[in-house]
């Protein structure tokens, strides 16, 4: 279902494996040095920060939702479970946060695991309202987990208040997390994992008579997001030190994760991270042009409307309907994968 | 050249009341042509869905190489040396030919990777004559390409037996002709073949050995000339007048 | 008694969640579509009536009468203008052009209404009626009834007209009913529009029985409808009957043998397992044994 990506007619030596990693490396290591660079433009580190966020968020689910097509409206039930899982193991131990950032992974993986070997077996849409549920019920246990089990850990729709951290400690890792989300996007992608996994996204049960072990792959896949997504939890707690379930495990959050995405280019490498660049400032601006908290919801309403509509492949597909005019620009050469 | 590569023994298959494949036994020789012949409803396709294991059978075992199949998925059973293609063609649409191909190269039997799995890919366009569209997109094709590259994408997986499914319906004789020149060539090669087939020209000329089904059960069995002249045959085709 | 009253109470609760339901199981069964809009259509329909009730005091039972057509109208024009340009692509596409429709009536309501939880309280909002020694309430009565009438006249719709026959028909084979001269792209509009006439006149009764916002309570519903369909079949209005009861019954033991607050996390739950579990639903099940 995900869109061949367009012939960007960019030159061999741009596209090449080992120049996008050097690439995102580089743009990691520009985006650390920000608070060393600028210690005051403390905006900056802010949008910096929440850019980064959504975009090792958006990469992840991108693997499944974009790689392998199966669209995931849920994904915020592995944010939630990163941030708790760091944030009550920070409160209750006073492990450094940063510090639990791969078991906050592994255990939203884990749980990964638990709810896509049933549901992954299921086709496009109905995956996609499983998922739902998936989020939605996730949500719901975390706010009632402290009156299930008795205890006081998670202090359910209070929220849970969390020590100070330093902020550029937090930046650093941020950008360091990012770095690995996206190299690792760039390996499947490019690999033999991310060719299964858009075979099983053009057609399934083609795939499985070729020798693409089918499930194994969906559920590998969903891992990693569910792992990258989790880590994404970890950070945000040690940033924003409150943690509650409605912004957490919010349904808000899952949606932005399909629509940055979509927006940016489904299924590519860069898309989750244009989308997200998009997504983080039109926030920013649209939020200090009007006081409406309605009108973001408005505009990307109508945004994935409209990329539905007309650009299926969002910014990417943009970008490959000027490649006439840009190929003029740029030396003339032979397609990307 | 001898000796069955793959058994199967009172397959059956029901769907809730309906029983579409009643016993049937199934015995193909390794390097063989073997045909499976039927009026409509017959219960090939079906057949042929337990041999891939696309379908769980009711009761009846497969053997391939006197390893038990049945039931187990498809892709476990593409790892084992068995793959079929498909009646409507199934392509990865939006891939290239190449990566169509690549799929079965990386994902086949050998598992290969690199340079090693662009060399098998090449090998086998050249040997489908698909090389000339490498870099089409596979819903470009015509029918008759797709049909080619979906071969070429099981060809891909090396497999021991090749399960042929309607291959060459919707093809207008001179691809009909192609198709069947490919067919002789894969046997060549020492691939075994299993194909269903309406298009009485193709398959009675490639076949060794033919099964005729109807409503489910085998009524027939031989070579192309003995079960053309079996009255049964007759009967199930031309209904009972045709005898008369 | 205590019995009596859990299954009387989900009998009313389930007449409410049918009634939502309908409009979702008649558009999947006709065009094979999840309409993810369903939500923001009821919601609409709730203000729509809340207006209207403000406006004229006329109560949300009459209302139906105007917010049906009305609706039957929106419903028309969002399948011909935009679910028609996806038809042919892989449903996922629709699902995600009908989600973005839903945000945007969330927004668009939310502009114009604000965030504040509105109700609609006609005189007789908290009356009860006695039957022997169970006590009701009034509203859901009223609710309930409305819904048995709407699935009553939905059944004799779907078998009985000519139109309704030959949107069961394109439920069940497209090119058939192309072969037969039925102008399939009308009635598919049709369809589409009766649909969202339903889940607007279910948005109408549903002010009798919750206060609303505009994402309140109708994304959860929306949900609990999904694992109403699923559960009851996606093509029958009698499985969607049945499941609709199965499900209020879960609830309400959930409420009162566990805590009132898991009432929604097992809704989600069961959407999930069944979902896995019964690709085909209770109306699956049901043919199976020769009752459907």
């Amino acid at each position: 279902m995900t869109p061949q990506p367009p012939r960007l007619g960019l030159p061999r030596w741009l596209t090449s494996v080992w120049t996008q990693a050097a690439l995102i490396v580089a743009i990691g290591v520009v985006i650390a040095l920000i608070p060393v660079l600028q210690p005051r433009a403390l905006n900056l580190q802010r949008l910096a920060f929440f850019v980064l966020w959504y975009a090792i968020m958006a990469t992840g689910w991108n693997i499944i939702g974009g790689y392998a097509g199966q669209i995931s409206f849920g994904h915020s039930a592995f944010l939630g479970m990163g941030a708790y899982v760091s944030g009550v193991l920070w409160y209750t131990t006073k492990i450094d946060p940063l510090l639990t950032l791969p078991i906050a992974g592994l255990a939203a993986a884990a749980y990964s695991f638990l709810v896509g070997v049933p549901t992954l077996r299921l086709r496009g849409p109905y995956f996609a309202i499983a998922t739902i549920g998936v989020g939605e019920a996730s949500r719901l246990f975390a706010v009632n987990f402290d009156d299930i089990f008795g205890v006081t850990l998670t202090k359910g729709v209070t929220g849970l208040s969390l020590p100070n951290y330093d902020a550029e400690t937090v930046h650093y890792a941020t950008a360091a997390v990012f770095v690995l989300a996206m190299l690792t996007t760039l390996w499947i992608r490019r690999g033999v994992f991310g060719t299964g996994l858009f075979a099983i996204n053009m057609d399934r049960d083609a795939a499985e008579t070729v020798g693409v072990p089918t499930a194994r792959l969906q559920v590998l896949a969903l891992a990693v997001s569910a792992f990258f997504c989790a880590t994404a939890g970890t950070l945000y707690a040690a940033r924003q030190q409150f943690l509650d379930p409605a912004s957490m495990f919010g349904f808000d959050k899952s949606i932005a994760l399909v629509l940055i995405p979509l927006v940016g280019g489904l299924g590519t490498v860069w898309g989750p991270v244009f989308g997200a660049l998009l997504y983080s400032a039109g926030l920013d601006q649209i939020q200090s042009a009007s006081r409406n908290p309605y009108l973001p919801s408005l505009i990307y309403g109508v945004l994935l409307v409209v990329i539905v509509l007309f650009e299926p492949l969002g910014i990417v597909g943009l970008l490959g309907r000027l490649r006439a005019p840009l190929g003029r620009l740029l030396r003339p050469a032979e397609g990307t994968t | 050249m001898s000796g069955s590569i793959l058994v199967g023994r009172g397959l059956t298959k029901r769907f809730g009341g309906l029983v579409a494949v009643n016993f049937v036994d199934i015995e193909v020789d390794e390097g063989q042509i073997y045909g499976l012949i039927g009026p409509n409803g017959a219960g090939k396709t079906t057949l042929f869905r337990l041999l891939s294991g696309v379908y769980a059978p009711t009761a009846g075992t497969v053997e391939l190489r006197g390893r038990k199949i049945a039931g187990l998925s498809p892709h476990a059973v593409c790892a084992f040396g068995l793959v079929t293609t498909h009646q409507i063609v199934r392509p990865f649409a939006d891939m290239t030919v190449h990566r169509n191909v690549l799929v079965g190269a990386l994902y086949g039997r050998r598992g290969l990777r690199g340079a090693a799995a662009e060399a098998e890919v090449d090998r086998i366009l050249e040997f489908t004559q698909l090389s000339a569209h490498r870099a089409t997109l596979a819903r470009s094709l015509t029918l008759a390409r797709r049909k080619r590259l979906e071969v070429a994408r099981a060809l891909a997986t090396a497999p021991d037996v090749l399960l042929l499914d309607e291959v060459a319906a919707g093809l207008n004789p001179t691809e009909g002709a192609q198709m069947v020149d490919l067919i002789r060539k894969i046997r060549g090669s020492g691939i075994t073949i299993v194909m269903v087939e309406h298009v009485m020209k193709a398959i009675m000329s490639l076949s060794d050995r033919i099964m005729v089904m109807d409503l489910g059960r085998k009524i027939a069995l031989g070579t192309a000339d003995e079960v053309a002249r079996d009255p049964a045959v007759v009967k199930a085709y031309l209904g009972e007048r045709a005898i008369a | 008694m205590r019995l009596v009253e859990a299954l009387i109470s989900a009998l009313m609760v389930a007449g409410l969640y049918a009634t939502m339901s309908y409009g979702l199981a008649l558009i999947y069964g006709v065009r094979k579509i999840i309409n993810l809009a369903n939500a923001g259509t009821m919601m609409l329909g709730a203000f729509v009536t809340l207006l209207i009730w403000q406006a004229t005091g006329l109560d949300p039972l009459l209302c139906v009468f105007i917010v049906g057509p009305l609706f039957f109208g929106l419903g028309a024009v969002i399948e011909v203008f935009l679910v028609r340009r996806v038809a042919a692509q892989a449903p996922i596409i629709s699902l995600l052009l009908l989600f973005g429709v839903w945000l945007v009536m969330q927004a668009v309501a939310s502009l114009v209404f604000g965030g504040d939880v509105r109700s609609v309280r006609p005189a007789y909002i908290d009356s009860v009626v006695h039957l022997g020694e169970v006590t009701l309430a009034y509203n859901r009565l009223a609710v309930f009834f409305s819904g048995l009438v709407i699935l009553v006249g939905l059944e004799l719709f779907l078998r009985s007209t000519f139109l309704g026959r030959a949107v069961r028909a394109l439920a069940q084979d497209v090119e058939a009913c192309q072969l037969a001269g039925i102008d399939t792209k009308r009635v598919s509009m049709i369809a589409f529009g009766i649909g969202t006439a339903l889940s607007g006149a279910a948005g109408c009764l549903l002010t009798l029985v919750f206060a609303f916002d505009p994402t309140n309570p109708f994304g959860v519903l929306q949900l609990k409808s999904f694992t109403i369909i699923v559960l009851g079949g996606l093509e029958s209005v009698v499985g969607v009957a049945f499941a609709s009861f199965v499900l209020a019954l879960a609830e309400n033991l959930t409420v009162t043998l566990w805590k009132a607050q898991l009432e929604n996390l097992v809704s989600f739950v069961l959407l999930v397992v069944v979902l896995v579990v019964m690709p085909g639903g209770l109306a699956a099940l049901l043919r199976r044994r020769g009752v459907a």
